[in-house]
């Protein structure tokens, strides 16, 4: 037993959260520009903290390696943004020479966006976590991973049986022995069908977490793929272009018809879901207020985050100022909707992820690219600039709140995980602009290092290009995703929680995804009902966690090696 | 009768949601009228929910009416059984006795309040709001001890204890 002061937030951890950061931010940037998605830090930075804490510095506790993970994940997800957004510049600039951009105004937004994320979520923290209680299945992994190191092994078998099943069934996929996704239709269901699944247990794990809450998920695929999709097939062919294939039509139906819709759902159900759960909100709002009277529960004040926010306004006002010619008085109107857009954006992704894992980022940076294309008549430059602030601060409030979960699950102070997540998470900013500015010099003559062509294609570039094309030729399909807010409207009106934003989710993503994720709801639910839900927090809970922990590890080291070689 | 009216309202709202979804595919939001099909599906969206409202404020779920004894009992056997646990800590300082009694704490008193928060949310309304939130702080604070137990330190435990009997005491006025 030891006597000292319980160590929380100390300089080991913070050092620790650094380094793993950078370190993660470098080689996370390089993945995304090789392959086209980044990876989560949180699971990785909790088994390194605990192994380098405790196995080698013997002094850490769970507390301690949640704020090395809080700092950690937050300087990863920050690069993450960037990575996302800022190599479009680059090709832009490859593509017409005539086109230029200063690296100032991109910083200057992207650390704003780190500050704002953060700002913008903590005050909805006791509504998502305390009131609403959503699962955020890499968040409770990472606090059963966190926990496991101080019950000692014994404890956690079913943490470690998840972990090694997940990981073997992992290193199967990745060998090619099975396909990663494998078709069920054997040739009599039809492809508009999407007879497909993924072959992942992360997904099944996180459905599993879910549980019953998450089976709108499952009904919002089923809506999609198998009530929509034929009826559209059958009842509405000139809708769909003459001459595609099978394979073209599915690729139609999902990319211009129900992920718009999906994407026009989920921002309907978050700006519905707002006013109603108002008085909650408010509650909640109040207590934050009062400031605590219990030490271990206090955050940071409003006045302190009032404060941060109009540094951000600020910060982003002179970003904009730099690329455009508008009046002052309309710029600060910009930034003021492009902040308000920022809270209702996080809601909706710190929602999708606290349900169901899974985040609509893409989508969200398509209505981001769009809405600042418009209010800066088609100044790219301007756009992307604002775009990467808020991209960055979308992603940073989904992070905050899933390490605030992890906190909340093994009883940190959400204090200290809040200073730190806004006190380091610009870190990862300025290491993913400054790995992405080299590799682009690293480039062979007049090519750039990265893009199409490369052995570094920047799909997210690509795709972040095209979006911007599309607004330019008024290509973007707004209409739908008018007609789906009006159905996330209703939806979010219905009496089954979450029913608005998972539909609209599982709409956004392919079925094959939406199917595993049902499955592992369908299989909690039986558990629950046979044995109860103690057997499903006992068992449940700690098997699942392994499973996602296993298949993160394995993907990650997967990533690096295929990096590497 | 009430059972009819919901499967009938559940039906006329997913017919709008799926007619309104299916008339968005080739709808143009310029070229829309009164007679509109979407106009028409939005109509039959709306009228599921008043449906659907009207059947729920008839309703009494078993699941609210389990809340409505669930909560006060509750609260002070966290009290008392916390309590013992902490005693045990002192007189024989065994970090295993007192992980063990959160552990069951947790499981036999919060975790079935949490199974219940939607009910509880829906009997109590604007009331159960702070009475969750205590929970919660109480929970968080069950979750700390557990780390500082684990982690071995005792000092921490009694520090959290004392905070979760402050909370209890919230809970305790709240209901």
């Amino acid at each position: 037993m030891k006597t000292q002061t319980y160590r929380e937030f100390t300089v080991a951890a913070t050092i620790l959260g650094i380094l793993q950061g950078v370190i993660l931010v470098v080689a996370f940037a390089y993945i995304s520009l090789k392959l086209g998605f980044s990876l989560g830090g949180s699971a990785i930075a909790a088994i390194l903290g605990y192994v380098l804490l405790r196995g080698v510095l013997g002094v850490g506790t769970s507390v301690e390696n949640n704020i090395n993970q809080t700092i950690a994940s937050s300087i990863n997800t920050a690069g993450t943004g960037v990575a996302f957004v800022m190599p479009a510049l680059f090709l832009l600039q490859a593509q017409d020479p005539s086109f230029s951009f200063a690296l100032t105004p991109l910083l200057v937004s992207g650390v704003a966006g780190a500050l704002l994320g953060v700002v913008l979520i903590i005050p909805l923290r006791k509504q998502l976590i305390e009131l609403d209680r959503l699962r955020f299945p890499t968040g409770t992994a990472t606090a059963t991973i966190i926990r496991s190191g101080s019950e000692g092994f014994s404890k956690a078998k079913y943490l470690f049986i998840g972990l090694i099943v997940s990981a073997i069934w992992k290193g199967i996929l990745i060998s090619g022995l099975v396909a990663e996704e494998v078709s069920f239709g054997f040739g009599i269901i039809p492809l508009y069908l999407s007879p497909f699944i993924y072959l992942s247990l992360m997904n099944v794990a996180a459905g599993m977490l879910s549980g019953r809450g998450g089976l709108p998920f499952f009904w919002g695929g089923i809506l999609g793929w198998w009530i929509l999709s034929p009826m559209i097939v059958h009842f509405s062919p000139e809708s769909i272009p003459v001459g595609l294939e099978a394979a073209g039509v599915v690729d139609f139906i999902y990319g211009e018809m129900l992920r718009p819709l999906g994407i026009g759902i989920l921002i309907g159900a978050a700006l519905m879901g707002v006013v109603l759960a108002y008085p909650s909100m408010m509650a909640a709002f109040r207590s934050l207020l009062s400031a605590s009277k219990i030490k271990s529960q206090r955050e940071l004040p409003l006045w302190l985050l009032a404060v941060i926010v109009l540094l951000v306004f600020s910060a982003l006002l002179w970003s904009l100022i730099q690329s455009t010619d508008f009046s002052l008085g309309y710029l600060i109107f910009v930034v003021l909707i492009a902040i308000i857009w920022a809270w209702v954006a996080s809601l909706i992704v710190a929602q999708s992820v606290g349900l169901s894992d899974i985040t609509p980022l893409s989508g969200m940076a398509l209505v981001t690219v769009f809405l600042m294309m418009i209010l800066l008549d088609g100044n790219v430059v301007a756009s992307i600039t604002l775009t990467m602030g808020i991209g960055i601060a979308i992603t940073q409030g989904a992070d905050m709140m899933q390490d605030l979960k992890t906190g909340f699950l093994i009883g940190s102070k959400p204090i200290y995980q809040q200073i730190v997540q806004l006190s380091f998470a610009w870190i990862g900013v300025f290491v993913s602009v400054g790995v992405l500015y080299l590799l682009w010099q690293s480039g062979v003559g007049d090519q750039g290092g990265f893009g199409p062509g490369t052995t570094l294609p920047a799909p997210q570039a690509s795709t972040l290009t095209s979006l911007v094309s599309a607004v330019q030729n008024d290509t973007v399909p707004t209409d739908k995703f008018i007609f789906g807010g009006i159905v996330g409207v209703m939806l979010t009106l219905a009496p089954i929680a979450g029913l608005g934003v998972l539909v609209g989710l599982a709409m956004y993503l392919p079925f094959s995804i939406t199917l595993g994720y049902g499955i592992g709801c369908l299989i909690s639910m039986g558990l629950e009902k046979q044995y109860g839900y103690s057997f499903i927090e006992k068992i449940i809970v700690p098997l699942a966690s392994g499973l996602i922990i296993g298949e993160a590890l394995v993907g990650v080291g997967d990533a690096i090696y295929g990096v590497l070689s | 009768m009430s059972k009819i009216t919901s499967f009938t309202s559940g039906v006329i709202f997913t017919l709008g949601v799926v007619l309104t979804l299916f008339a968005s595919v080739w709808t143009k939001l310029a070229d829309i009228t009164l007679t509109s099909p979407i106009i028409f599906s939005i109509f039959l969206m709306i009228l599921g929910l008043v449906f659907m409202q009207g059947w729920i404020k008839e309703q009494k779920t078993p699941e609210q009416e389990k809340a409505e004894t669930l909560q006060v009992s509750n609260v002070s056997h966290i009290l008392i059984v916390f309590k013992q646990a902490i005693e045990q800590l002192e007189v024989s300082d065994n970090v295993d006795v007192l992980v063990e009694k959160i552990v069951e704490i947790i499981e036999n008193y919060l975790l079935p309040i949490n199974h219940q928060h939607q009910a509880i949310k829906a009997t109590y309304g604007q009331q159960s709001l702070d009475i969750i939130l205590n929970l919660a702080q109480a929970e968080r604070l069950l979750n700390r001890i557990q780390s500082a137990a684990l982690d071995g330190y005792p000092q921490e435990v009694k520090n959290s204890y004392d905070e979760l009997v402050q909370v209890t005491r919230q809970i305790e006025l709240h209901s």
